[in-house]
């Protein structure tokens, strides 16, 4: 099932924009996160265990934002 | 898959669905999935019956192993966001979810001869080495959110009866005007969660085995041509760097998250106030 190019092209155009735009803001999410941490162990460096838990915790779910836009970018390369 | 001009990186995680080793009725037909999911329930059991078998104190290192990945479920994963009187019975469902999708990623990333893919090696057909996760297929990943989002929600009904608890869903003393608009949005939220839950880990795995996929099709696809040589070391580094990425912190760290917000979820509806 070959699409026409034109098709082809507006679906791997629509995959990467998909991606790239919802990678912007986890990009500056992910990056404050560990920055922050770094400051406060800097400040406390007793509380270093305790911060970097929810560090870990703050960048699994920030990261997961990217894969929504991701999967959204699929199901409308696969269903279009 | 290297060599073929018609790769699809995608079909590796949908086809197997059409053609299951074992055809049976209500779509419980026997496929890769299930098999990942009962090699991973056989290798957490045994490898759970083999560091048991010998507890010593001063341990070696697999029961060293095995008490780090205990303490992180007990201390950080329960008893930080479980209830004391939660612990009893949700401890255990936590600790499971922890090393159950832990070992169910980890067992992705080794690569197993269940494709649907064969290879000719002298007229015999051989199942070409994939790498596969269970937890890349929705189905599984909202089963597992599916058992935590009633659990929570009939553990919060079991403690506090239902008036109370859903009463805790909107902050105690809101107007009655505003109510009209906090009780959607809570009941979206309330819902969103099976989504974010299964969608994290489905599209972490899903997304994980995809990049490392293209990355080694470029190391083998685009040889051809000139002024292309750069693209095969490139592809193969790329291919290899995200493959360590995904076993060392994505495979854990995804474990680890649905069992601490699983924690979270039940602790909450259990002590709704904080």
């Amino acid at each position: 099932m070959a699409a026409a190019p034109s098709v082809q092209a507006a679906k791997a155009i629509e995959l990467g924009l998909a991606t790239a735009i919802g990678a912007i803001g986890p990009g500056v999410g992910v990056g404050f996160i560990f920055g922050k941490t770094i400051e406060s162990v800097g400040r406390q460096p007793e509380l270093r265990g305790q911060l970097q838990g929810m560090m870990w915790l703050g960048f699994a779910l920030t990261e997961a934002i990217v894969f929504y836009a991701l999967v959204m970018g699929f199901v409308a390369y696969i269903l279009i | 898959m290297l060599l073929t001009s018609d790769f699809n990186p995608v079909s590796e995680f949908t086809n197997f669905l059409s053609n299951p080793y074992v055809k049976l009725p209500l779509g419980l037909d026997i496929n890769k999935g299930v098999v990942y999911i009962w090699l991973t329930g056989l290798v957490t059991i045994v490898g759970a019956l083999l560091v048991t078998r010998g507890l010593k104190l001063r341990p070696a290192r697999p029961q060293a192993t095995a008490e780090i990945l205990y303490d992180v479920a007990q201390n950080t994963i329960a008893r930080a966001n479980l209830p004391q009187e939660g612990m009893r019975i949700w401890f255990p469902y936590v600790a499971t979810l922890f090393v159950f999708i832990g070992v169910m990623n980890l067992i992705g990333f080794i690569p197993l001869p269940f494709s649907d893919d064969h290879v000719h090696i002298g007229g015999v057909a051989v199942p070409q080495l994939q790498i596969y996760a269970a937890s890349a297929s929705l189905s599984v990943s909202l089963a597992l959110t599916l058992v935590t989002f009633f659990a929570s929600h009939i553990e919060g009904i079991r403690y506090n009866g239902v008036i109370k608890y859903f009463k805790s869903w909107v902050p105690s003393g809101s107007p009655k005007p505003l109510l009209v608009l906090l009780i959607p949005v809570e009941v979206i939220s309330q819902l969103a969660r099976l989504i974010s839950l299964s969608v994290r880990l489905f599209a972490n795995m899903l997304a994980g085995h995809l990049v490392i996929a293209v990355f080694l099709a470029l190391a083998g696809l685009l040889t051809t041509g000139i002024g292309y040589w750069f693209i095969q070391p490139f592809g193969l580094a790329m291919g290899v760097a995200i493959y360590t990425l995904e076993v060392v912190l994505i495979a854990g760290l995804q474990a680890f998250i649905f069992a601490i917000l699983s924690a979270i979820y039940i602790g909450g509806a259990i002590h709704p106030d904080h």
